[in-house]
């Protein structure tokens, strides 16, 4: 392996149908909880871009019998049709591809700037999070829009992705009591993470701010926004401006292509 | 060349083997509930393998069409179908039967009791648009079917290009639909964050499945499983047939239309050859597991194909 940061995987059977790659360096043996929490946030980050591209590589790579790559940010999940590609068959193939640097797999990766009101009924949570974190409610507004974010890991539902690379002083817990319905398109933060409901869903985010556009529209030809490797980053909208996006968006004067900023790499 | 759903019945959607291949965009797998009914299906009304078929859960279901076709009922032992003719002339059907229709009949399923879903599969399918490579419903995501959701009464929905008569008419063993209630799992991916005495519970005493059931998860009642340290763990992929345990212990197994990612401890996950006798299992049922290795999994799925193969059989003529 490349990066001998990371923690050895192993192999980890879901039924017939699956095997994951765990990569939390826990064995049997050893208090799996400990060595999950032990695991600082840049050897998660570490982590979970590897098992990208290792999912990336293994999606070119596209063997018959494998059904489905399922990357998450510390294991990465393969689903196969058992009577095509047995487990066995597919450990060794992934261990054989595992040997060769992945480096030169390209991630495809853009860069959104989505269009964030932070204000009034939008933003419940945001008092609350100003409280929590000691700080201005501008002052959390001002560090959600500090930093660019990454998508480590899509799902759990269409379109909705984890967004890591969060301000550190704006780190909670998720709520003890989750909402039953979130309306979608509410942004959240929690555990160090941000994210953009697809859905209206139950949901135990904080939410301070909404976004006009939605991230996930089953009646666009791209109904997904997102993927994993792409950068988003926050600009802050009145709520005026929130409802004239959301019109245009509804009559097409706004698409995808409105909110993509060129990679300056 | 449509349908029109006169009773939806408590949750009918549209089904077909499922999607596959979009999971890391978080497009849930969704597919019928007993994807090895709607095979059958498929195969006796000569349909191309993955046509959609209508998944109706716990019966009240009524349908009328506007042109001849054929169908089938396929899912159950016990279900029944009736088909009532425009000039009232009603006659009954059991599952497996291939029925021709005409235009202008009511397709009535009513409520049955041995399985939680039956599909009703028509030659052609349903005429719904694509998404993510499948056209089933997954409402819980908004997506497939017709907008996302569950059938309603008044629903129009047209029919797929029928193939015509099949080459080969098939003839299958209803028995084949069984209920099924001790189902075979293979522990882990996290059986070890599992004290003992929760993989001792999980494999020698009964669950009874809660109402609290839907094409998301089953909810079980029983003993509970308890954990080592914490309940939760980092997210990572689900599956249909995991057994995910939350804080509570009382495990809930994945059903089709679950979350592509999923936060509690995963204690096992049902096997292929069981997989689809999920969809056979209602609320209140008391349904038990047995633990089986990687291989004994692939012989029981050998012995599953070979089974099917031997309840299909092919009709001669005449």
């Amino acid at each position: 392996m490349s990066d001998n940061t990371l923690p050895n995987p192993i192999w980890l059977p879901m039924g017939d149908q699956a095997i994951m790659l765990d990569y939390t360096g826990f064995s049997p043996v050893h208090q799996a909880a400990q060595k999950e929490a032990g695991l600082t946030i840049e050897q998660r980050e570490a982590i979970a871009a590897h098992i990208q591209r290792l999912a990336a590589h293994m999606r070119r790579l596209a063997p018959a019998g494998l059904i489905d790559i399922v990357p998450a940010l510390t294991r990465l999940t393969f689903v196969v049709d058992p009577l095509i590609l047995p487990q066995s068959s597919l450990k060794i193939l992934v261990t054989l591809e595992h040997e060769k640097p992945l480096a030169d797999v390209a991630l495809t990766s853009r860069h959104w700037v989505i269009p964030v009101c932070y204000d009034g009924a939008f933003a419940p949570d945001l008092n609350e999070v100003a409280d929590r974190c000691e700080m201005t409610s501008e002052e959390v507004i001002s560090r959600h829009l500090a930093n660019h974010l990454t998508v480590s890991v899509m799902g759990f539902m269409p379109g909705s992705a984890y967004l890591v690379g969060v301000d550190e002083a704006l780190t909670l817990p998720r709520r003890a009591n989750p909402r039953t319905k979130v309306p979608a398109q509410s942004v959240g933060i929690a555990i160090g993470q941000s994210v953009i409901y697809p859905l209206d869903s139950p949901g135990g985010w904080h939410l301070i701010g909404r976004t006009p556009f939605p991230v996930f529209d089953p009646h666009r030809a791209e109904p997904i926004l997102f993927d994993a490797g792409d950068v988003v980053e926050f600009r802050r909208i009145t709520e005026a401006e929130y409802h004239d996006l959301e019109q245009a968006y509804e009559a097409g004067h706004v698409t995808e292509a409105d909110l993509q900023r060129e990679m300056s790499s | 060349m449509s349908v029109t759903i006169l009773q939806a019945g408590p949750y009918s959607t549209i089904q077909d083997r499922g999607r596959f291949g979009y999971q890391h965009l978080g497009v849930p797998t969704g597919g019928a509930l007993d994807r090895e009914a709607l095979a059958i299906g498929n195969i006796l009304l000569g349909n191309e393998p993955n046509t959609n078929g209508i998944e109706i859960c716990f019966g009240g279901f009524s349908i009328q069409f506007d042109v001849a076709s054929r169908i089938t009922l396929v899912g159950s032992i016990g279900a029944k179908l009736t088909v009532e003719t425009p000039a009232g002339e009603i006659s009954e059907y059991q599952t497996c039967d291939v029925i021709e229709v005409g235009a202008g009949d009511i397709i009535t399923v009513p409520p049955f009791g041995d399985s939680l879903s039956v599909l009703l599969c028509i030659a052609g399918g349903l005429d719904v648009p694509v998404i993510y490579g499948g056209t089933g419903a997954t409402p819980n995501a908004k997506i497939g079917g017709i907008e996302g959701r569950i059938l309603q009464a008044g629903d129009v929905v047209p029919l797929g290009k029928a193939g015509g008569t099949p080459a080969l008419s098939h003839h299958c063993q209803r028995e084949i639909f069984a209920k099924r209630t001790t189902l075979r799992l293979m522990l882990g991916p996290q059986d070890f964050w599992f004290k003992q005495e929760a993989i001792e519970a999980l494999l020698e005493t009964t669950y009874k499945v809660s109402p609290q059931t839907s094409r998301m998860g089953m909810r079980l009642q029983g003993a509970a499983l308890p954990h080592k340290g914490p309940a939760d763990i980092i997210s990572d992929a689900m599956m249909r047939g995991v057994l995910q345990v939350p804080a509570d212990g009382q495990p809930i197994i994945a059903m089709a239309d679950h979350g592509t990612m999923g936060g509690y401890t995963k204690i096992g996950c049902i096997i292929a050859a069981d997989i689809d006798a999920l969809g056979r299992i209602r609320p209140g049922d008391v349904i038990s597991f047995t633990s089986v290795t990687a291989e004994e999994a692939a012989l029981a799925l050998q012995q599953h194909e070979a089974a099917r193969r031997a309840a299909l059989t092919v009709k001669s003529d005449g």
